[in-house]
């Protein structure tokens, strides 16, 4: 294969990736079906920002969210069903019951040990020490500027934190597991070894409670256009859209078999934000994975990063202590 | 160890009536494709086909399979595919509700959504003791009678 020159790097040299938009197949049927999948995803998010700006007190809080956020779920787990981007991604029964067990991870385990050793914590500390006088300035700005201030802030954090991820060995052996995914589905963000859940989550909950209707809106548009990273829907999506935001498309690349594709398309929700550092790459791929798309059981991705840790700090420590080899006799 | 009962949990047995009649060896080469997949290793003694499946593909018709045989009886003027699967995955399912339900237990704070999941995975093991048996019959009735429908089964155009 001789992959496709980006920039730099030539992309598609070790597994099939399909670049640049142009190439990319479109949302087939009549018009109705093409109008709905081209619009549904500005629709979904415009009134979600409209919701979290105009909806009383009574029901703009923090439950209503979650709500939202899985109701929302459900929605697009039919539309994979309905408009699937590859048939190869299809949901079976199994797949559903293993990416439900790293959801129901994240919601109970996962949240305990953030809220008690990690974001909340480290919130709550944050919180004390501060003079939250001096951020009026910010809370007196319109509300949806806030909304998006934290929201881009907050995804600028996770794009460091997952190019971290990428490119330093500790951390991309809690990261590394995600990466064995073979297909996107909606839940598959969940996947992964939870150590990894945990240092995503690091500073995402604890700022629920301080400047709530900002956080809640940002929360809104970081769902609504980052949901749709591990998604097997076949959207046409808007080019404005695809030009701001972080698309299934773009994260197919990132998952893809082809090493040079993953060291791209870092961000969550702004693409944009890959664009600033050199790193976005328009496109899309259908083989997933590591080592070849090989499966990892549920088992080996909750003890992975503890055995390759082991097994690469022995490596090291016997090169140390035994610098020449001895020849056999 | 015979567990009749508590094994219907996560072991899937059923039969499948060929008409007509088809040897082992022809029926296990109209299922092959099956058994052709990443991670599964298979041997045939005679009548009895026996595999196992170590972390298969997620497209994999057979993935919620990790092992089991089949077995296919030769009568002469007819014969049937006897088939005995083993499912960790369905075993895997059953547990869930109780591990979330431990969590609720053991976390007042993540009552909610513990009990929450523990009826999800209570309602999806019921679907999958379901659907699961019945797609991989039809997968054999797909491969094993596919072309060679009967005229009482062939629709009427």
């Amino acid at each position: 294969m001789n992959g496709v020159r980006v920039g730099k790097r030539v992309i598609g040299a070790d597994a099939p990736v399909t670049i640049g938009w142009e190439n990319l197949p479109k949302v087939e049927g009549g018009p109705v079906k093409r109008m709905f999948f081209t619009y549904f995803q500005p629709a979904v998010l415009f009134a979600l920002i409209a919701f979290w700006m105009y909806a009383p007190d009574s029901i703009a809080k923090a439950s209503t969210a979650i709500g939202i956020g899985v109701g929302f779920k459900i929605f697009l787990l039919g539309l994979e069903w309905v408009n699937p981007r590859h048939s190869s991604w299809r949901l079976t029964w199994k797949e559903l019951v293993t990416d439900l067990f790293y959801v129901g991870i994240s919601y109970t385990l996962v949240k305990y040990a953030g809220k008690h050793i990690g974001s909340d914590a480290i919130a709550e500390a944050v919180r004390q020490l501060g003079d939250w006088e001096k951020l009026t300035w910010f809370t007196g700005m319109p509300l949806l500027v806030q909304a998006f201030a934290i929201s881009f802030m907050f995804d600028f954090g996770q794009y460091w934190m997952h190019r971290g991820m990428h490119n330093w060995y500790p951390l991309w052996l809690t990261h590394s597991v995600h990466h064995y995914i073979t297909q996107l589905n909606i839940n598959k963000g969940a996947v992964g070894n939870p150590v990894e859940l945990f240092l995503i989550g690091l500073g995402i909950g604890g700022f629920f409670d301080f400047l709530p209707r900002a956080a809640l809106l940002a929360g809104s548009i970081g769902l609504a256009v980052g949901t749709y990273q591990h998604i097997n829907v076949r959207f046409n999506t808007p080019r404005w859209w695809r030009f701001l935001f972080n698309t299934t498309e773009h994260h197919s690349l990132h998952h893809s078999q082809d090493y040079e594709a993953t060291r791209s398309n870092y961000s969550g929700t702004y693409i944009i934000i890959d664009r600033m550092f050199g790193t976005c790459v328009d496109g899309e791929a259908e083989l997933l994975g590591m080592e070849g798309g090989r499966r990892m059981s549920i088992r080996e991705q909750m003890t992975y990063p503890f055995t390759e840790g082991y097994k690469s700090t022995k490596a090291f420590i016997q090169r140390r202590l035994q610098p020449v080899a001895v020849p056999a006799e | 160890m015979n567990l009749p009962y508590i094994e219907r949990i996560w072991r899937v047995r059923g039969s499948l009536a060929l008409d007509p009649p088809q040897s082992p060896a022809t029926a296990f080469g109209k299922l092959d494709h099956l058994f052709q997949a990443a991670g599964t290793t298979y041997e045939i003694d005679g009548d009895t086909l026996t595999f196992n499946k170590k972390d298969p593909l997620s497209q994999d018709k057979m993935a919620s399979f990790n092992r089991g045989t089949l077995r296919v009886a030769d009568e002469g003027a007819s014969s049937t595919l006897l088939y005995d699967l083993n499912s960790n995955t369905l075993l895997f399912c059953f547990a869930l509700p109780f591990f979330f339900s431990g969590i609720a237990w053991l976390l007042e704070e993540s009552r909610t959504p513990a009990f929450v999941f523990a009826g999800f995975f209570s309602f999806l093991y019921v679907v999958g003791r379901i659907l699961e048996p019945w797609l991989i019959r039809s997968e054999f009735r797909k491969s094993l009678l596919g072309n060679t429908m009967s005229g009482r089964e062939r629709p009427v155009a």
